[in-house]
């Protein structure tokens, strides 16, 4: 589903990628570890271009959406992200965050049907819309427990709670991917559990998953596939019992020594 | 000095005579109209030049509107108020072969001096918000537009609505000059009843009580704004 062909990434004159070649096929979850300053969070924003790749190929369905001439904005939508610090808008209650993408993508496909196909049964009025929106977002609270707080500001929310929201968030756009940049690290120790169990349930779910993470047991219970990503490379690709058992780069030894 | 002297010749003036009708009528109107429509001008015009200034640049037309928009900044930051309007009034008018009521030269000036101000409290509210709304926004599949407008700028002009309401305060007082191109403010209103018996003492000492009243009259307000703008907080 994803293809990442020789993507290459510098920030002024900082090469932060050096070439990175991946696939990811449709319901895998893969975990990115990796120390500090590795690139693994860049690699990560670039795959939905959050950050323009340098050179190289991100192909998304087959579609190469590094080429700036690629609508990115339609393929965004396809491409959840949950981020470190959770970044749910401020300005809005926790439903209308849930339904702020879905109502604006579903208005603009109506005034597109609507130039393209005067067939009134397939339009949606902009209240309709609305609704089924509204529909869809109670019940993806509902399955975190989080229905009496629809019309909470993110400020009222604990930090757990935040991120489950944003997880959600990400869910109501029926993304064909997730991509997680360190979901847990901004979190209190007691709130990491409630997330990862959330994260859990996801990947039960099908759902192809890419996360960033430093919580080991996660990539151990969950992944199919943990790399390892240092200096702007991918220094290994194995799913977890090989990954953490029986680590082949070098790199790899010395960072799991200290981390496990 | 002989205060009750004073403040009769004040009471016949203002208050037997109706001076008051003429400071309420024409010069607390005018001087609300240069400074709200001045301010409404600024914040239009004020926020094109602050979404010039964070749009991303890599082509070339945008940076060129971005040169533009720094002298413009600069150049009204960078004279006095006073000079801007005889300028305009004396100079660039005349150049032009045009005729406009020093009134609504005025606020065109305030316009546009404001509009400068505006334009970097505007930017800074904006860079006030964090980068991760605007991320979250890209990431979801809004627009760059879309979610400026439904996300960051709400969230700005929250943070901004104070220095906004000290530039409507600066402006309110900076209408005193206006009468350097012979229109008709508070200032002179009150002068003019001075003028009659060469007494100035009250009327300026009026004055500044009016003054002082709109500037605690606005603050009120936009502490009210304020307050309903902050719903979305924590309580405080």
């Amino acid at each position: 589903m994803i293809e990442v062909v020789n993507l290459k990434k510098s920030f002024g004159k900082i090469e932060v990628l050096k070439g990175i070649d991946i696939s990811i096929k449709k319901g895998e979850r893969v975990v990115v570890i990796g120390p500090s300053g590795s690139g693994k969070s860049t690699f990560l924003r670039c795959l939905n271009c959050m950050e323009d790749p340098t050179s190289g190929n991100i192909f998304f369905h087959g579609v190469d959406i590094a080429d700036m001439k690629v609508d990115i904005n339609v393929h965004r939508q396809k491409i959840g992200m949950v981020f470190q610090h959770f970044n749910l808008f401020n300005n809005k209650t926790v439903i209308e965050n849930i339904m702020l993408s879905p109502v604006y993508v579903e208005k603009k496909k109506m005034n597109k049907l609507r130039l393209s196909n005067p067939n009134k049964e397939l339009i949606k009025s902009v209240k309709q819309i609305k609704e089924e929106a509204k529909e869809n977002a109670l019940q993806l609270l509902d399955r975190i427990g989080l229905r009496d707080k629809a019309e909470a500001y993110p400020s009222q929310l604990s930090g757990g709670q935040k991120q489950r929201v944003a997880i959600v968030r990400a869910l109501a756009m029926n993304p064909d991917v997730i991509l997680f940049d360190e979901p847990t690290s901004a979190l209190d120790p007691e709130m990491v559990g409630e997330v990862l169990e959330l994260m859990k349930e996801l990947a039960d779910s099908g759902m192809t998953m890419v996360v960033v993470t430093h919580e080991m047991g996660f990539a151990r219970e969950v992944a199919d596939r943990v790399i390892f990503i240092d200096e702007g490379v991918i220094m290994e690709d194995a799913p977890p019992k090989e990954f953490f058992e029986n680590p082949k780069a070098p790199r790899l030894k010395e960072f799991l020594s200290k981390v496990l | 000095m002989d205060y009750s002297y004073k403040f009769q010749v004040f009471w016949e003036l203002f208050i037997e005579k109706g001076g008051w009708k003429r400071v309420l009528s024409v010069g607390l109107v005018n001087t609300l109209l240069i400074a709200v429509i001045g301010l409404l001008i600024g914040i239009v015009l004020g926020t094109l030049i602050c979404a010039v200034k964070v749009m991303p640049k890599y082509k070339l037309f945008p940076k060129i509107l971005d040169k533009i928009c720094t002298v413009y900044v600069g150049f009204f930051r960078g004279t006095p108020l006073v000079v801007q309007l005889l300028i305009t009034y004396y100079v660039l008018w005349p150049m032009f072969g045009l005729s406009i009521s020093s009134l609504n030269t005025s606020i065109i000036v305030f316009g546009l001096n404001s509009a400068a101000y505006v334009s970097e409290i505007m930017r800074g509210g904006v860079l006030s918000v964090d980068i991760g709304q605007l991320e979250a926004g890209r990431a979801v599949g809004l627009s760059y537009s879309t979610t400026m407008l439904k996300i960051v700028i709400p969230q700005a002009i929250k943070n901004i609505l104070p220095t906004l309401g000290n530039e409507f305060i600066a402006l309110i007082k900076d209408t005193s000059v206006v009468s350097f191109v012979a229109a008709t403010d508070l200032y002179k209103t009150f002068t003019e009843i001075g003028n009659v018996r060469y007494e100035y003492f009250m009327p300026y000492l009026a004055m500044a009580v009016l003054y002082i009243i709109l500037v605690l009259l606005i603050s009120w307000g936009i502490k009210i704004m304020e307050r309903s703008l902050r719903k979305s907080d924590r309580g405080r």
